[in-house]
């Protein structure tokens, strides 16, 4: 039997340190996905414990035919995509538009710590992409995601998504060319040249 | 080929996935299409800008405290979920679903000739001055197996009269039915109730009833005004179908997915919209819609 087997085994014999444990092991995978998904770390914390409640309810109906990783995915991705903010992800805050009194404590560590006109600089660009994300349609941002950020297979994110793979290369399709939409005049200003040009 | 159908191929080729065959027809594409290879090239700077992409850390501390929000915030929902179900008191957790169902079954009886005794005692009866004025000498009793029927009064003679129920109360029986159903999966809660395997036998008959039922409604609800209605009884069926589908016992993993379902889908506050709407007119009578 693999640990993570035994792992769940044991959760679901009511350990609740080996839940803990399995929280441990995950909860960078959950929280960052969900901070892809959602674009903000509050949400992104939200949606990340509630997916390990929502395991927590439902891990004894978990047979291990997938991945226990592949699982909580599976459960963050539907959480999502059921949330009842999706509205509210529609509103997108542009850079421009923020006042200094709105950066993210968490995205203004690196001038405190590092070299701040390398901060400016990252700040600015995970701005403009987490904007350019959030314009994206929930299932585009999803399949992007999943893709992009957590190198996942089409075969993985297609059963994720329960669509057929060929679905999932055209939402791949799709949200490339919004975003280079979105980032086209962003990417001059930013200078970063295409190595392809 | 037409440009449109290498449009998996250069996804595929974005994410260096692509075979080698596949690779050499699309890049023979690229070299004859101008237009393709400029998409492909844009595409290909637009991931590179996407990779520039730096995620904030939120920290140690953060990490360092996750788990105690976490359980901390588990703790509290349980605890409002169980200050909120004081109804619960009166569902002890049983050993079995079976025996559950009986006792819901006993309890839900004992609440209705409870009712009808108290509305004995404070409603006034037939005879008085409620009544149309036609003086009933006895109380009809209605057959539920005959044919279906609702009560209607139509100036008879006899003072009351008997009409096959209309699909849209049956509609509406029939919604108000899988609300049951539904309430039953979705209140299940896997932590209190979990070293009893659950048993869904109950559930998966009935549903495969409701869905022989559904199909026939469906027909029945033509008028364009009954869309609305017919919608709903067919998005209940596609959940009933999940129901019906459940294994015997356990498969909680399924029980979850058809909570997401109803919650994602707000089936509880359609059924209760549905519900508003209609008030208590159409209801059919006890029995009134067997046939459907």
């Amino acid at each position: 039997m693999t640990d993570e087997r035994a792992l769940v085994r044991q959760i679901q014999n009511g350990d609740p340190s080996a839940f803990a444990d399995l929280v441990e092991q995950y909860k960078k995978k959950v929280y960052y996905l969900a901070l892809d998904l959602h674009g903000n770390h509050h949400d992104a914390e939200d949606l990340s414990q509630e997916v390990f409640m929502k395991a927590y309810r439902g891990i004894r109906g978990f047979r291990g035919d997938s991945k226990i990783g592949s699982w909580l995915y599976r459960i963050t991705v539907n959480t999502y995509l059921g949330s009842k903010k999706k509205k509210a992800d529609q509103i997108v805050m542009l850079v421009d538009k923020k006042s200094d009194n709105d950066i993210d404590p968490l995205e203004a560590r690196d001038e405190v710590t590092g070299n701040p006109e390398r901060a400016v600089v990252s700040r600015r660009i995970n701005e403009h992409v987490t904007a350019a994300l959030q314009q994206l349609s929930q299932q585009e941002r999803t399949v992007f995601v999943m893709r992009h950020y957590h190198d996942m297979p089409l075969k993985e994110i297609s059963d994720t998504l329960n669509v057929a793979e060929g679905t999932v290369k055209s939402l791949l399709f799709r949200s490339i060319r919004k975003l280079r939409q979105r980032l086209s005049f962003y990417k001059e200003e930013l200078g970063l040249e295409d190595p392809a040009k | 080929m037409k440009c449109r159908e290498f449009e998996e191929l250069i996804v595929d080729a974005l994410y260096g996935v692509l075979e080698q065959d596949a690779q050499k027809r699309l890049n023979a594409h690229i070299d004859s299409c101008r237009a393709c290879a400029q998409v492909y090239a844009e595409m290909r700077s637009t991931l590179l800008v996407m990779e520039k992409r730096e995620r904030p850390d939120p920290g140690e501390a953060f990490w360092d405290g996750y788990w105690n929000r976490l359980s901390s915030r588990m703790e509290k929902e349980e605890t409002e979920r169980r200050r909120q179900g004081w109804l619960g008191g009166l569902f002890p957790q049983l050993p079995a679903t079976g025996l559950r169902w009986a006792y819901r079954g006993v309890l839900a009886v004992v609440l209705i000739v409870f009712g009808a005794v108290v509305g004995r005692m404070l409603l006034p009866g037939p005879g008085s001055e409620m009544t149309s004025g036609t003086d009933i000498a006895e109380t009809p009793t209605i057959s539920t197996t005959e044919t279906p029927t609702v009560i209607t009064d139509d100036g008879d003679a006899d003072g009351l009269a008997v009409r096959p129920a209309s699909a849209e109360a049956c509609a509406r029986q029939y919604i108000e039915d899988t609300q049951v159903l539904l309430l039953a999966l979705v209140n299940f809660d896997p932590e209190t109730e979990a070293e009893y395997l659950a048993d869904w036998s109950f559930e998966k008959n009935r549903s495969r009833e409701l869905i022989a039922q559904a199909a026939s409604l469906k027909g029945d609800l033509k008028d364009p005004k009954q869309r609305r209605l017919r919608a709903l009884v067919t998005e209940l069926e596609a959940i009933l179908l999940q129901i019906a589908n459940l294994e015997t016992t356990g498969d909680l993993e399924s029980v979850e997915l058809i909570r997401s379902s109803v919650d994602d889908r707000d089936v509880m506050l359609k059924i209760n919209l549905e519900k508003l709407r209609a008030g208590d007119a159409g209801k059919p009578g006890p029995g009134a819609c067997d046939v459907w």
